[in-house]
């Protein structure tokens, strides 16, 4: 089997843990200057932006108010909004990019995950029955209802009580409540036996941006006619999508980390691409290509 | 077909996003912080002039005084700020647990003294007391008719706890004041023993904050004709379709829930 004989293809994924490593050093540095510039210690160059104003969820759930009202939602600001919309040309483009490159809460749950998998090896990210973990994937969808529905009643961030990613990254400060711990510890107790668990069943974001999945222009193609059907591609899914049985992943849980693919996990070059178009197209030359 | 590889991903997501942020910021959409400049009054005698009910807590002493051309010295002076750099809400920690029962001198506060300060409105907010060392800067700089100011002082609060002229011992919680001092708009006193159960009628008080107090909302909507998104401050509903608030919110307290 071409399985055992493909060398570990790491290039690709490490060059993706870099991006990620980059804005999540990023987000905690600005974290810290607001931080120093609320106690009076200003940092030359470094700006004083909050994490509400590069909270790009923080934009989608103001467009309500935004359109009716034309008001920000309280703590919110216009930068918010240009980063909702930047998400949403990516999510339009790829997917949820935004989720597994960008966002340093899902990073720091799929690093804590590396330790999960020392510890508990192939058990890992299997714990959950299929049947209950299918049902659970759509108890997002209700946060991000809730969420929004508080939101656009209130006119204050409803998500904010509970936020653990504002924790995580404020924890030093006595406006983040209790809420947000709590759902921080869970998440860090469970990333060690599921792989990023905030973002399967409890992320609005990650829910409002994986809607896009149903209809984003570049999607996950699998070549149905070079598959080997080993499987390698759903084993490395951090979000256990069966990729081995679709055409064209279109799984709203897909954040676009590519490890499935044949720069990756795939054994087979060119069969499993994220691409625009399809693998029948263009059949004769990715069949040479796979040879 | 077109296909895109992980590195490409990479850069071409980097390159939407700053480029994204750097169009934002070319095209003036990009500011990460609230402008500390108020919203101007609409309509009325003070139409275009900034608004105290306006201010944020994350105003500095600096912006308030910028805001509403008051020297920066008069408005640290009145709140005993340690510079200008600090910010408005440390009000807040710097007086928690040392007020009586349901008064508060927060933003609030500030925004009550500006309002004193410069004749422009602001309806106070139920529990809104000032310092003494506000008092005495308004009385010093000859601010406000002395009506007014007798009227803040009753509600306001020695650097030791005290209400009015009563002493730190002698500050029960039954102290607190029985009525909110006038402010330049002449918001109607709310009596602490009369205060309805649901919440007061203040500036930022929304259409939600009634509907979840009990109030009839087919009465609300009698009394303004209509109503508003669920997040929409009745102040604002009042200023956009030409309503005085003060009238409106006399008519809403009539009909508050027991």
């Amino acid at each position: 089997m071409a399985t055992r004989s493909m060398p570990k293809k790491n290039g690709a994924q490490r060059f993706r843990f870099w991006v990620q490593a980059l804005f999540f050093i990023l987000v905690l540095a600005i974290a810290t200057t607001n931080g120093l510039a609320e106690e009076g210690i200003e940092i030359p160059l470094a700006g004083s932006a909050s994490l509400h104003a590069i909270c790009p969820f923080g934009g989608v759930v103001s467009f309500w108010q935004l359109a009716t009202l034309g008001t920000l939602v309280k703590k919110i600001h216009d930068s918010s909004v240009v980063l909702a919309v930047i998400g949403i040309l990516l999510a339009l483009l790829a997917g949820p990019v935004i989720c597994g490159w960008i966002c340093p809460f899902g990073s720091f749950q799929e690093w804590l995950g590396k330790l999960g998998k020392k510890l508990f090896g192939k058990r890992y990210n299997a714990f959950v029955p299929p049947a209950l973990d299918r049902v659970l994937r759509y108890l997002r969808y209700l946060v991000l209802a809730w969420v929004s529905y508080a939101t656009i009643v209130t006119g204050k961030l409803a998500f904010e009580e509970v936020d653990p990613y504002y924790a995580l990254f404020s924890f030093w400060r006595s406006e983040v409540f209790l809420g947000g711990f709590i759902v921080l510890g869970a998440t860090i107790l469970l990333s060690l036996f599921v792989e990023r668990p905030f973002c399967k069943y409890a992320c609005p974001y990650g829910a409002f941006l994986g809607i896009f999945n149903l209809f984003r222009i570049f999607g996950i193609k699998r070549n149905a006619a070079t598959c080997i059907s080993c499987k390698a591609c759903t084993r490395s899914c951090p979000m256990n999508i069966e990729v081995e049985t679709a055409k064209t992943v279109r799984d709203h849980q897909c954040i676009c980390c590519l490890k499935c693919t044949s720069e990756a996990a795939c054994p087979v070059p060119a069969t499993v691409e994220l691409a625009a178009g399809s693998f029948d197209a263009a059949a004769p030359a990715v069949k040479e290509a796979a040879k | 077909m077109i296909a895109i590889k992980t590195r490409t991903l990479g850069v071409a997501t980097a390159a939407i996003l700053f480029g994204g942020i750097a169009l934002g910021a070319a095209l003036g959409y990009w500011n990460t912080s609230s402008t500390k400049e108020p919203v101007k009054i609409k309509s009325g005698e003070f139409a275009g002039m900034p608004s105290p009910s306006d201010i944020r807590g994350s105003y500095t002493w600096a912006d308030v005084a910028k805001a509403f051309s008051i020297p920066e010295a008069s408005v640290i002076k009145a709140f005993d700020g340690s510079g200008s750099e600090e910010k408005v809400n440390s009000l807040e920690s710097r007086y928690a647990g040392r007020l009586p029962d349901g008064t508060e001198i927060g933003t609030d506060s500030v925004r009550f003294f500006v309002s004193l300060y410069t004749g422009l409105p602001h309806e106070i907010e139920e529990g809104t007391i000032l310092p003494k060392s506000a008092i005495a800067v308004l009385r010093a700089e000859g601010r406000a008719e002395s009506a007014l100011i007798d009227a803040a002082e009753a509600r306001a609060i020695g650097s030791g706890g005290a209400l009015g002229g009563q002493s730190t011992a002698a500050a029960p919680s039954a102290a607190a004041p029985s009525a909110s001092a006038p402010s330049a708009s002449a918001p109607s006193a709310v009596s602490a023993e009369h205060a309805p159960a649901v919440g007061s009628i203040v500036g930022k008080t929304t259409f939600a904050d009634l509907k979840s107090w009990g109030y009839d909302m087919a009465k609300v909507e009698e009394i303004l004709g209509g109503i508003g998104p669920s997040a929409q401050a009745i102040r604002d509903y009042c200023s956009a379709k030409g309503l005085a608030f003060s009238e409106i919110k006399a008519k809403l307290e009539g009909i508050a829930p027991k």
